[in-house]
């Protein structure tokens, strides 16, 4: 059985209390917190081991340079990728922007369309737009259905409507407002045979941010070109995160941010770039400290087994459904139930809600005098409130460390707004 | 619950001071706070002059502090000078909330109200 209670005592924040209550942190979504592991190879990084990678020929910048490579190679087995494919960023939203300008600049025409998702956060949508503002590309827009879904049947539509001109797909993994799982190597077969029939080259984006810390990621497996996320939603540290590219695909790539570390030969006037991939990609010092403590990250949930957690976060999703669902002022956001085709949820992460009569904002400040966390508003994706016609919405999201117990504190507290508000 | 929604502020969202729309109105600002999704619209009677704010009304959506703390702008505001009303503080309208004093992140909300009323068209 998935033990969270003796995961909960590997995360030193969780034993703190707010206003006097224990803390039940469902705030997940927005950031992760850290075990102790983490922070311990983080602290001894700095403690132990700090200096610059690749520059010094003594002991502290060898030590230094084989945790930074270390780690690389730690992260990118998580995900099923190679070292050389993992292209360093500070997080999901720079991913996005660096292929944007790296690849996007210099691949995009006037001539074609970049087709997006209602569903998406801000992050996979804005540096898309602008884009399409510099080459004067066309956006297209995939919605989603009543239950929360990606619409299949429109996307395949879209896809033949674009025909030769689509150059990019760009699509969250997993819906951090809705939940939504979504099809990712299925959509990433359309394109293979989209591809083939157009003799084109559609690069295919993946916004995996909420779907790195719930679901195992195979990326040689997915099919796509891009696939991003953030450490810090998946026990790391904040202010990394990275962007997965095939090798083929990367080795066409200008380089994105120019300077030391990624240079052959540099002149006063001029310079030639490193073949190697991955010094190619990385401009500067690296985060290192950061990669140490991502690399950490990845053993402990590695340890613990993605297709455990995995499963584990799906019966948190379903209990959450089932207790929210009792309460009649709640209407849940996203699929609550199995399509009929299959019979999984498809969804994980979390549970977003909208309280009749009462402002997620209000409803959040009276969860957290129960010592409850949530996320209010429109989490980052204004289109998709604005199709379900809610302002905002209040968002419970779970990670391994979420009990059941912590799930019935958010109930008790929500029967508080109902005391409060009268509604 | 006191501390956090006193009986003053819970009234005031449910019965909110001046609220509805203008058919002739001298002036109309509008507020946004982009992180909540709330909106306010401020309708304006001014004096001839257009010096003095003679009546308001509004409409919007939002929480119950933003809607509330809209309640009492528009009973501190009507009546008053623009050089007056740029002198109403937050105090003033914590207290008339019932409130002393108002988390961080919670302060946009409390201030929508008479931010869109001091908005420079
Ligand atoms: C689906 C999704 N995409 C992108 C992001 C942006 O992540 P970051 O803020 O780490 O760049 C988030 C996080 O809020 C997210 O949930």
């Amino acid at each position: 059985m998935f033990n969270a209670e003796a995961y909960r005592r590997d995360f030193p924040i969780l034993s703190r209390q707010v206003h006097g209550q224990p803390l039940v942190y469902l705030d997940n979504a927005a950031t992760s917190q850290k075990p102790q592991a983490v922070i311990d190879a983080i602290v001894e990084y700095y403690t132990q081991h700090n200096a610059n990678v690749h520059r010094g020929v003594h002991q502290l910048s060898d030590e230094s340079t084989t945790a930074f490579h270390d780690s690389r190679r730690v992260i990118a087995e998580f995900f099923g990728a190679k070292p050389s494919e993992l292209v360093i960023v500070r997080n999901t939203t720079e991913a996005a922007n660096l292929v944007a300008r790296s690849w996007g600049e210099q691949a995009v025409t006037a001539d074609d369309v970049l087709l997006l998702s209602e569903m998406d956060h801000h992050s996979n949508l804005v540096p898309w737009q602008q884009l399409a503002a510099k080459t004067q590309a066309q956006i297209m827009v995939v919605p989603f259905t009543e239950t929360g879904r990606l619409d299949m049947g429109r996307l395949q539509q879209l896809l033949t409507e674009a025909g030769a001109r689509l150059k990019l797909v760009a699509l969250s993994h997993v819906s951090n407002a809705l939940g939504t799982v979504n099809p990712i190597a299925e959509i990433a077969e359309l394109l293979a045979d989209h591809r083939h029939q157009y003799q084109v080259s559609t690069r295919f984006f993946v916004d995996g941010a909420q779907a790195a810390p719930h679901l195992p990621i195979e990326f040689a497996k997915l099919g796509v070109d891009f696939y991003a996320v953030s450490a810090h939603k998946m026990l790391g540290p904040m202010g990394i995160g990275a962007v997965l590219i095939p090798e083929a695909l990367l080795a066409e790539l200008p380089p994105f941010l120019y300077g030391g570390g990624m240079i052959d030969v540099v002149t006063t006037h001029t310079a030639t770039f490193i073949d190697d991939l991955e010094e190619r990609f990385t401009a500067g010092t690296p985060d290192v400290a950061g990669l140490v403590g991502w690399a950490a990250a990845c053993q402990y949930l590695a340890k613990i087994g993605m297709s455990q957690v995995a499963k584990y976060d799906v019966e948190l999703v379903e209990l959450t459904i089932q207790k929210l669902s009792q309460l009649p002022a709640i209407t849940i956001l996203g699929p609550t139930k199995p399509e009929k085709s299959d019979q999984e949820l498809g969804r994980v992460g979390s549970v977003s809600f909208v309280y009749k009569g009462v402002h997620s904002h209000d409803v959040s400040q009276i969860l957290d005098s129960v010592g409850v966390a949530v996320r209010s508003g429109h989490h980052c994706t204004m289109p998709l409130h604005v199709k379900l016609g809610v302002a905002a919405s209040t968002r419970a999201s779970f990670q391994l460390y979420t009990t059941p117990a912590e799930l019935d504190v958010l109930v008790t507290g929500l029967e508080k707004v109902k005391a409060t508000f009268g509604v | 619950m006191s501390d956090l929604y006193p009986e003053e502020l819970l009234e005031m969202a449910r019965h909110p001071h001046h609220f509805g729309q203008m058919s002739d109105p001298d002036q109309v600002k509008t507020g946004l706070n982009a992180s909540c999704g709330d909106d306010m619209t401020v309708y304006l009677k001014l004096s001839a002059d257009r010096q003095q704010v003679v009546d308001i009304l509004w409409s919007g959506q939002g929480c119950a502090i933003s809607q509330a703390a809209m309640s009492v702008v528009a009973d501190l505001a009507i009546g008053k000078t623009w050089a007056e009303i740029e002198k109403i503080t937050q105090a003033e309208i914590l207290a008339e909330l019932g409130l002393s004093e108002i988390s961080p992140g919670r302060i946009k909300c409390l201030l929508l109200g008479i931010s869109t009323l001091t908005r420079e068209v």
